[in-house]
């Protein structure tokens, strides 16, 4: 099995990737402040299949040095606080507005995430992580 | 006029203006061009009008390098050669593989693409190509649709196919000719020249049946493979102790393939968007399919070797997804872990994720971002770098005819890997930025090669053309240095190999020698 196969193996079924993943998920969720809560349950309903995009979450975060914090995530892939706040009234839809654009733009700007040999926008990473964290 | 070499008399000598040494799409395409022009041509094939396991035995030989194809099947032995098991894809080489370029090193060829374009324009039409098309746009409407990638990274182009197998197209023609006398059986075992092997007198023929004789010409062309003419070359070593044109020990050297590997998986964003540029026939009565190829600004940039990339439909649809074993147990084991329990019968679920990542993978970013699209597999052709220690010496043993069987080394290395990397990612992340969907890069270990790379059945390189002999086997002219009348036609002579099937540049190349042939003989050889 190729090297990164094995990585993502590990990371995927490692209980330290699943131990920084859930109860880490857990204790920041319930720190986040309701906006960012409703931003990152807004998040979930993005997805056609929320455990698919968690499975690709972990893979992500088990990648990255450092703590997984939801609410680093929800702050890089929506900087705009009133973005964030507007996950409170906001849709699906609206959350999804841009969100082409700015996955063109990350490969444009080579800010991409590679997962089992797949090329992934970082921001689409990102909002697996999220799920992954929610 | 077809005759059997084995009822020629033992020890006899048959005088000829013009020997061509070698029956397949080189040899046939010379001999054809001196149909009734008043010179008598010999045409000798080593084999028969079909395979013959004994006269195909004569190919075995020792592969001491990378692993490649038993070198008795690769090639094959009889009227037509290689194009008996030819997959009939006819294209010219890219304008850019004609260049020397910084960062490849004995890359350039001494003419250039301008220069061949109307020999290429010939090729297709003994080919049976058809039309000499290969402008992308021509082939592209609403129905089959280019993807619309960065013209500096990446560009769809077109090769065209053939179901010419040389031997039986062209058969009739040649027995109907009275100045053309193909040689069947005429296995070439030397060349003999002159004492200092400034010219080549004979070549000495034999056959199993145990017949020998000899054939005189004014010009020799020597028109036998990648792997043979290097052989024939360095068993013809009786003046030369090195082999014949051998005197900078470069035959043998450079030998090339095209690197096939399986390379991606491409997931179109738009499961609507149809592929059908990039499959086969590019209309109703056109044989043939588009493909990506790298740009050369991308190679410039980069300093990578050329490379293509070829849709095979169908092969992903295993990966095209119903729930599979490794899936089902990837999300049990997750639910499991998230509710702090342990699932049942852990090991065997850790083994269907393990044997099932590609699917995991895929599957998952598909539920995840409801992508309906299947994906796509991907197969990339990379060009070989020349390199002077991949090459064909002769090894101890002898074949039935007393001539030593070949060894083979084929080697590749940094460059092509780098190549293959490089080209991979730069797909993947044009593709995400132009929209069109996500690319998995089959090969993602960065390091060794991919268990599926093999070669293309394109032997190249063996004799290299330069202007310098110091760098090239044969000049410009595909004049062997230092050896007046004796010519070599074939991949051998490529300097470099692109990433075009060669084909149609072999009888582009055989053309434009047939033209300089008879300059020669009309200034009175």
């Amino acid at each position: 099995m190729p090297q990164s196969r094995r990585r993502f193996l590990l990371l995927l079924l490692s209980a330290s990737s699943f131990a920084r993943v859930w109860p880490g998920g857990a204790s920041q969720a319930a720190v986040l402040e309701p906006e960012s809560r409703r931003a990152a349950e807004l998040v979930i309903e993005l997805f056609g299949h929320p455990e698919s995009a968690r499975i690709v979450g972990a893979a992500y975060l088990g990648a990255r040095p450092g703590p997984a914090d939801v609410g680093a995530l929800l702050r890089d892939v929506f900087p705009d606080a009133a973005c964030r706040t507007h996950g409170r009234t906001s849709s699906v839809r609206d959350l999804c507005i841009g969100f082409d654009e700015r996955s063109r733009s990350d490969f444009e700007n080579g800010r991409v995430a590679r997962i089992a040999g797949w090329v992934l926008s970082e921001t689409e990473a990102k909002l697996c992580a999220i799920a992954a964290l929610t | 006029m077809i005759k059997d070499a084995r009822s020629v008399a033992d020890g006899s000598r048959i005088k000829t203006d013009l020997c061509v040494i070698g029956g397949g799409p080189a040899g046939i395409s010379i001999a054809r061009e001196f149909i009734a022009r008043g010179l008598q041509v010999c045409l000798l094939e080593a084999g028969g009008l079909e395979y013959d396991d004994g006269t195909q035995a004569l190919y075995k030989g020792e592969n001491i390098g990378h692993p490649y194809y038993d070198l008795n099947v690769l090639r094959l032995r009889f009227l037509g050669g290689g194009t008996n098991h030819w997959g009939g894809w006819c294209l010219p080489l890219d304008s850019i593989d004609f260049e020397a370029r910084p960062g490849i090193p004995d890359s350039g060829w001494p003419i250039d693409f301008e220069h061949l374009e109307p020999f290429y324009r010939r090729a297709a039409e003994v080919c049976n190509a058809g039309e000499y098309d290969y402008d992308p746009q021509r082939w592209e409407d609403e129905s089959q649709p280019r993807l619309a990638l960065a013209e500096d990274k990446f560009l769809s182009a077109v090769m065209k196919r053939a179901q010419t197998f040389f031997g039986q197209f062209y058969r009739d023609e040649l027995d109907r000719s009275s100045n053309i006398h193909l040689y069947l059986y005429a296995n070439v075992v030397e060349l003999e020249t002159d004492s200092n092997a400034r010219s080549v007198k004979s070549v000495r023929v034999a056959t199993l049946q145990g017949a020998r004789f000899h054939v005189d010409a004014k010009v020799f062309v020597l028109a036998t493979g990648g792997i043979e003419n290097p052989r024939l070359l360095l068993a013809s070593n009786k003046v030369q102790s090195a082999g014949l044109g051998n005197g900078n020990d470069l035959v043998g050297r450079f030998f090339m393939e095209h690197l096939m590997v399986p390379g991606a998986m491409f997931l179109p964003a738009d499961p609507t968007f149809s592929l059908a540029y990039y499959e086969e026939p590019l209309s109703e009565s056109v044989m043939g399919t588009g493909f990506l190829r790298v740009a050369p600004e991308l190679m410039r940039d980069k300093k990578l070797l050329n490379a293509r990339l070829l849709v095979m439909p169908g092969m992903a649809q295993e990966l095209a997804m119903k729930e599979s074993a490794g899936v089902s147990s990837a999300t049990l084991l997750w639910g499991a872990v998230r509710a702090g329990r342990s699932p049942g019968d852990l090991s065997l679920h850790i083994a269907n994720v393990i044997g099932d990542l590609d699917k995991i993978a895929i599957y998952s970013y598909r539920r995840a971002f409801r992508s309906p699209a299947d994906p796509v597999s991907l197969k990339y052709e990379i060009e070989q770098a020349p390199d002077p220690e991949s090459r064909v010496t002769l090894g101890p043993e002898l074949d039935a005819l007393g001539t030593p069987r070949v060894r083979l080394n084929w080697k590749f290395g940094d460059l092509e890997r780098r190549t293959l990397r490089q080209v991979s990612e730069a797909l993947a992340i044009e593709v995400g930025r132009a929209g069109l969907g996500r690319i998995q890069i089959v090969d993602d270990d960065e390091t060794g090669w991919p268990p599926g790379l093999r070669g293309s059945w394109h032997q190249m390189g063996t004799t290299k053309m330069n202007a310098d002999p110091a760098h090239g086997v044969v000049d410009t002219d595909c004049r062997v240095h230092g050896v007046a009348n004796l010519f070599i036609a074939g991949s051998s002579v490529f300097p470099t190999s692109g990433t075009s099937n060669p084909t149609m540049t072999i009888v582009a190349l055989a053309l434009r020698l047939s033209d300089h042939i008879k300059g020669l003989f009309q200034q009175g050889m």
